[in-house]
């Protein structure tokens, strides 16, 4: 196969652009070796908070049609736990180094500092900040926050669509020193079941992924990507290799899937990476960095 | 019937009652109006607004039957409705049972027998030799023993306390079966039940070299591969496939089974 390489910082560089976003299968070393052996080139944790959270009940998600709908209720099993499943992956990994990194998700500053502080001493290859909300001095609070505790871990702040300027909020975050931006987090929405006359969710609303939030995340995308200058991680509705071409086009230097994993299971991996491949080939481009904001050169 | 719902129909649909088996004093089988396409050993989520959804499998399709046991909160709801009361179901999901071999013996443990009825009718239709093993602690923890009395099929019954059939584990008469077929090559063996049964039933296959395919049970909740909740550990005698690395550790009960086929 071609080389592929992505350089996200200096000191951290992927096998290729296609890794594991965050919430799917991120809640069992297991599970995302099974991902890591499947083609990804790096896994994504499920947002971890500091106490084990059960979560909510069924139901939890559905396919709508257009794309999914979950709500979980974030449901994972404690920083502790997690601290241990790093260790497990790497362990399972063995040689194949695939970075592992940690999505966390906290109410407050102080909270998302204590979760810095508790799993430092793993040192996941990144820690991605799950935004509770879209807020310019909680974001700016939560990176100071983070950086005092992660030991140097290079961090980043994933942003939901939800934010009507999204490129400021990214400038904001890159401001208050942010190694880089995932783009988009799930959209929230509801799905109502008229026979039943009730939302179909436990939790009435969820989290909107899969296509329908695709064109979303490459104009939230390409917007962060014009407004900063450290790189994208860019999800939202990725299923084929062209999707992921596309959305590196928009900005993204390396590009996570979610819900790719329902609609192929984990052999969505290697589909993408054939299927991008074919695309480079066919379109004459050699390396991966020749297509990371193409759409703005 | 009145209408068919198709695969890539992925919502809940409403489907409507029409009639209520009991099988036994905690279990029965819910008869629908309508039908759902669907394999023997794929399962469905049925839905009670403001209960909750949990997986059952399609124990028939033309019309839906599903077998359900009550042993908590939403199966409790499910045995209090009657005839013209509707629920909703999505669905159907996972892999199936796969036609294999002249020779087939089903063996189900408890309400595990649900799926097997339909399984045994399946493969009756395709020429297929069938005999059933019903196990259960009890006589009244059996189902479906009248049911499958009435096809021409071979059936052995064994309850823990003897109450019915044979006392004993249902692996006995099993392995007798087994010794006694006439090409173990030409032979499979489908199993639902719990943990426990599928193992030692497992074992057994591996000790006569004969292949097997076993029904898994898992807390499942989004049905769907995403939260990785009903992942479990498949046995050493489960080879995995090349197309499937990692999956042996990490077995997805909704996305890669609930079926597992050792051959
Ligand atoms: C693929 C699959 C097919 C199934 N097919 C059938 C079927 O045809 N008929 C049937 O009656 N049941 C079937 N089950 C089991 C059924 O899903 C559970 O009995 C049901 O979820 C219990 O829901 P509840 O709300 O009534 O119980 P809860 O109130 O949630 O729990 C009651 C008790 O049951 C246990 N429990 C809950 N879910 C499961 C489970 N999945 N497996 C084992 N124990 C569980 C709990 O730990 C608790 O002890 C199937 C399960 C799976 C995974
Ligand atoms: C089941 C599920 C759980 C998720 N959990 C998290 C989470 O814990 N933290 C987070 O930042 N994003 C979470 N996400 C969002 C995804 O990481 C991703 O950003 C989003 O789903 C869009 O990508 P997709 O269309 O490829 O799924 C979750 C998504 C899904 C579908
Ligand atoms: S129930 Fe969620 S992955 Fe199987």
């Amino acid at each position: 196969m071609s080389n592929f390489s992505c350089k996200l910082f200096d000191n951290l560089i992927l096998k290729s652009p296609l890794i594991l976003a965050s919430g799917i299968s991120g809640n069992s070393d297991g599970l995302l070796v099974r991902a890591a052996k499947s083609g990804a080139a790096a896994v994504t944790t499920k947002g971890v908070t500091l106490k084990y959270q059960k979560g909510a009940e069924n139901p939890v998600s559905t396919d709508w049609g257009p794309g999914l709908i979950t709500n979980l209720g974030l449901s994972n099993p404690g920083i502790e736990s997690m601290a241990y499943m790093i260790k497990t992956f790497r362990n399972e990994m063995g040689d194949q180094t695939i970075p592992i990194f940690v999505n966390i998700h906290g109410e407050s500053a102080e909270e998302y500092a204590e979760i810095a502080r508790l799993i430092a001493p793993s040192h996941p290859d990144l820690l991605e900040i799950d935004l509770p909300f879209p807020d310019e001095t909680l974001a700016r609070e939560i990176r100071h926050a983070v950086i005092e505790n992660a030991s140097g871990i290079p961090i980043s702040v994933k942003i939901s669509a939800d934010y009507p300027k999204i490129g400021q909020l990214a400038k904001v975050i890159e401001d208050a020193g942010a190694d880089a931006i995932s783009a988009i987090n799930s959209m929230k929405g509801l799905i109502v079941d008229a026979y039943a006359a009730k939302p179909f969710l436990s939790s009435g609303s969820g989290g909107i992924s899969g296509p329908a939030i695709k064109p979303i995340a490459l104009y939230c995308i390409s917007e962060i990507y014009q407004a900063v200058n450290i790189p994208v991680i860019g999800t939202g509705g990725v299923l084929t290799g062209l999707d992921m071409a596309e959305m590196m086009m928009a900005g993204a230097t390396i590009v996570g899937v979610g819900s790719a994993l329902y609609y192929s299971g984990y052999g969505a991996f290697s589909q993408i990476m054939n299927e991008f491949e074919t695309f480079m080939k066919s379109e004459g481009y050699q390396s991966t960095s020749e297509l990371v904001g193409k759409i703005w050169r | 019937m009145e209408k068919t719902i198709l695969n890539k129909e992925k919502r809940s649909h409403v489907f409507t009652i029409d009639r209520i088996r009991h099988e036994n004093e905690m279990t029965s089988s819910l008869i629908m109006k309508e039908s759902l396409e669907g394999e023997p050993g794929q399962f469905l989520l049925l839905w009670l607004p403001g209960v909750g959804e949990k997986p059952f499998s399609i124990a028939g399709t033309d019309p839906l039957v599903v077998t359900v046991a009550d042993v908590g909160k939403l199966t409790h709801e499910i045995h209090t409705l009657q005839p013209g009361d509707r629920v909703w179901i999505r669905g159907p999901f996972g892999q199936g049972y796969q036609a294999y071999g002249t020779d087939a013996l089903l063996v189900g443990g408890g309400y595990g027998a649900s799926p097997l009825l339909f399984l045994a009718e399946t493969l009756i239709e395709k020429g297929t030799r069938v005999q059933v093993f019903l196990g259960a602690r009890t006589k009244d923890l059996l189902i479906l023993k009248d049911q499958f009395e009435e096809l021409p099929l071979k059936i052995y019954i064994t309850t823990n306390d003897g109450s019915c059939g044979i006392q004993g584990f249902v692996t006995v008469p099993l392995e007798e079966s087994i010794r006694n077929l006439p090409d173990p090559q030409d032979a499979c063996v489908y199993a639902c039940g719990p943990k426990g049964m599928l193992i030692g039933i497992d074992a057994l296959c591996e000790k006569y070299n004969i292949a097997r395919q076993l029904s898994w049970e898992a807390i499942m909740r989004c049905g769907m591969g995403l939260c990785g909740n009903c992942k479990i550990e498949m046995p050493d005698t489960w080879d995995e496939p090349s197309d499937k690395p990692g999956s042996k550790k990490a077995w997805l009960v909704c996305r890669d089974g609930p079926t597992s086929f050792t051959k």
